[in-house]
């Protein structure tokens, strides 16, 4: 048994990543588009809202949109927004940062380098290599900073979309003057620089995913 | 008493004075209401522009509960002073005009005359709050819509589901009328000191801008002040869109506005029993 595991972990980290790379976009790309209803909860230091439903638009190469039925507040960097660069093998250096081992997987860290790109500085992607699917990912753009994403996804074999994808943001300390706000009762609640930095979650639960059936369009442009 | 009463509102109609307040509230309320529908996505920009760098915030934001609470926190500031012109005078001024000697000739009590001039008044201001009420809330939705409600503190936003908005704003109204009756009852226990028709109504308004500022400053020497200065508890309307809400807080905030209103009333009707009328 150990040695079949070792194999099988061999076989796995043994991929040159540029290969790896390159199956999950074949994989990816068989699904032109999608919708999915959605449930979005929030973990964000310093707003108090409830979950919000939804309903999420994809399409290749890389429009995403998420439609709520109430206000909710949504990461501004676009979960897919390098698999557009994986379209174009030239366009970006592949590197292979090791490996990290889960139970019952072998995870790969690959960072995607690109060569020329106006917003995407750098692109860390953890790749379940058995399954051939991203776990993880860690954009970094030049106008919203560094975005943690980790994709969670169901038990059947060869499911290629998440079920969970919980966003990882940095968000800055909010405050705005009592005047403006009328918020003339309270008290600060430390004397900590605005600018200070805290750490926020935001999940978006999947259901009822709709694959390659067309809607309409104009949903990424309002 | 009712006859009493209804004479004491018939005097309020009368007053040209008395329209100022109806009047500046169909201006300030339609003024808002005109500039948010013109542009308001700006000054939602303008307010959110501190998330702008991480988040972006989907769904409709300008709905018309959040510019009715934009109009109530406005204006219910400024209401205590437009209040304060209809009750500061409402003894002093038949002493100025020379009518509150002849007034008492009738077989009325002076108590009476004081708890029916204090029920006008509280009359008055119940019907400035229905027209603020009906112009805010039911002219916002009717413009912009209905839409959860994002209520910004100074340093966290709530988001209130837009089912979940509505009670809360009847909670707000109420809380308004009280913290309004504390002042009518203050400028009418100012009203019962002075002959001098004015005088209440300036040192009404002058309180309550001092206090005011007083309570929006985040000194700590201001802190052992704020909690003895009613106005800190005029403005805890805001709390019922707290999620959740500090009923604690609540209750006791509403407690202190009433025991401020039985107080002044008390003091009112001790002066002006004992009260030498000249005029």
């Amino acid at each position: 048994m150990i040695f079949g595991i070792s194999i099988l972990m061999n076989k796995a980290t043994g991929q040159k990543a540029e290969n790896l790379v390159q199956m999950i976009q074949t994989d990816f790309k068989k699904i032109e588009r999608y919708t999915a209803d959605i449930n979005i909860s929030f973990e964000i230091p310093y707003i108090n809202i409830d979950p919000v439903k939804g309903k999420v638009y994809f399409k290749q190469p890389n429009l995403f949109k998420v439609k709520t039925e109430g206000i909710a507040f949504m990461p501004k960097q676009n979960p897919f927004y390098f698999m557009e660069l994986l379209n174009d093998p030239s366009s970006y250096l592949c590197i292979d940062s090791g490996s990290e081992t889960n139970p019952g997987s072998i995870i790969r860290i690959i960072q995607l380098v690109p060569k020329e790109h106006e917003e995407l500085i750098l692109a860390k992607i953890w790749v379940d290599a058995t399954r051939r699917r991203i776990v993880k990912s860690s954009l970094t753009t030049k106008s919203n900073g560094t975005v943690e994403i980790q994709y969670l996804y169901d038990e059947k074999p060869g499911s290629k979309l998440p079920e969970l994808m919980v966003f990882g943001i940095e968000v800055g300390k909010f405050k705005i003057p009592k005047m403006m706000s009328a918020d003339l009762n309270s008290r600060s609640k430390n004397s900590g620089a605005p600018s200070q930095s805290t750490h926020g979650k935001i999940r978006l639960k999947f259901t009822n995913y709709r694959l390659n059936q067309s809607f309409d369009e104009k949903v990424f442009y309002k | 008493m009712l006859t009493l009463i209804r004479t004491e509102l018939y005097k309020i109609a009368r007053r040209p004075r008395s329209y100022i307040g109806f009047a500046a509230i169909l201006l300030i309320v339609g003024i808002i209401e005109f500039a948010l529908y013109i542009d308001g996505a700006s000054y939602i920009d303008f307010i959110f522009q501190q998330l702008e760098g991480f988040l972006s915030i989907e769904g409709n934001v300008l709905n018309g509960y959040l510019v009715c609470f934009i109009i109530l926190q406005t204006l219910i500031i400024q209401m205590p002073l437009l209040v304060a012109l209809i009750t500061g005078d409402l003894i002093s001024g038949e002493a100025a005009n020379g009518t509150l000697r002849l007034l008492l000739t009738r077989p009325v009590s002076r108590s009476e005359l004081v708890f029916a001039k204090f029920t006008a008044g509280s009359f008055y201001v119940l019907i400035l709050l229905l027209l603020l009420g009906v112009l805010s809330l039911s002219g916002s939705l009717l413009l912009f819509g209905e839409g959860d409600l994002i209520i910004l503190k100074s340093e966290t936003i709530n988001v209130l589901k837009g089912s979940d908005v509505l009670w809360r704003f009847y909670g707000a109204f109420v809380i308004a009328f009280l913290s309004l009756s504390v002042v009518s009852s203050f400028s009418l226990m100012l009203s019962c000191f002075t002959d001098n028709s004015i005088g209440p109504i300036i040192i009404t308004m002058a309180v309550i801008v001092i206090f005011t500022i007083i309570g929006s400053f985040d000194l700590p020497l201001f802190d052992h002040i704020k909690p003895f200065l009613f106005t800190s508890y005029m403005i805890v309307w805001r709390n019922m869109f707290d999620q959740p809400i500090d009923w604690g807080l609540m209750g006791t905030s509403i407690a202190i506005l009433v025991i401020h209103i039985v107080l002044f009333l008390s003091i009112s009707l001790y002066y002006f029993n004992r009260k030498d009328i000249h005029s």
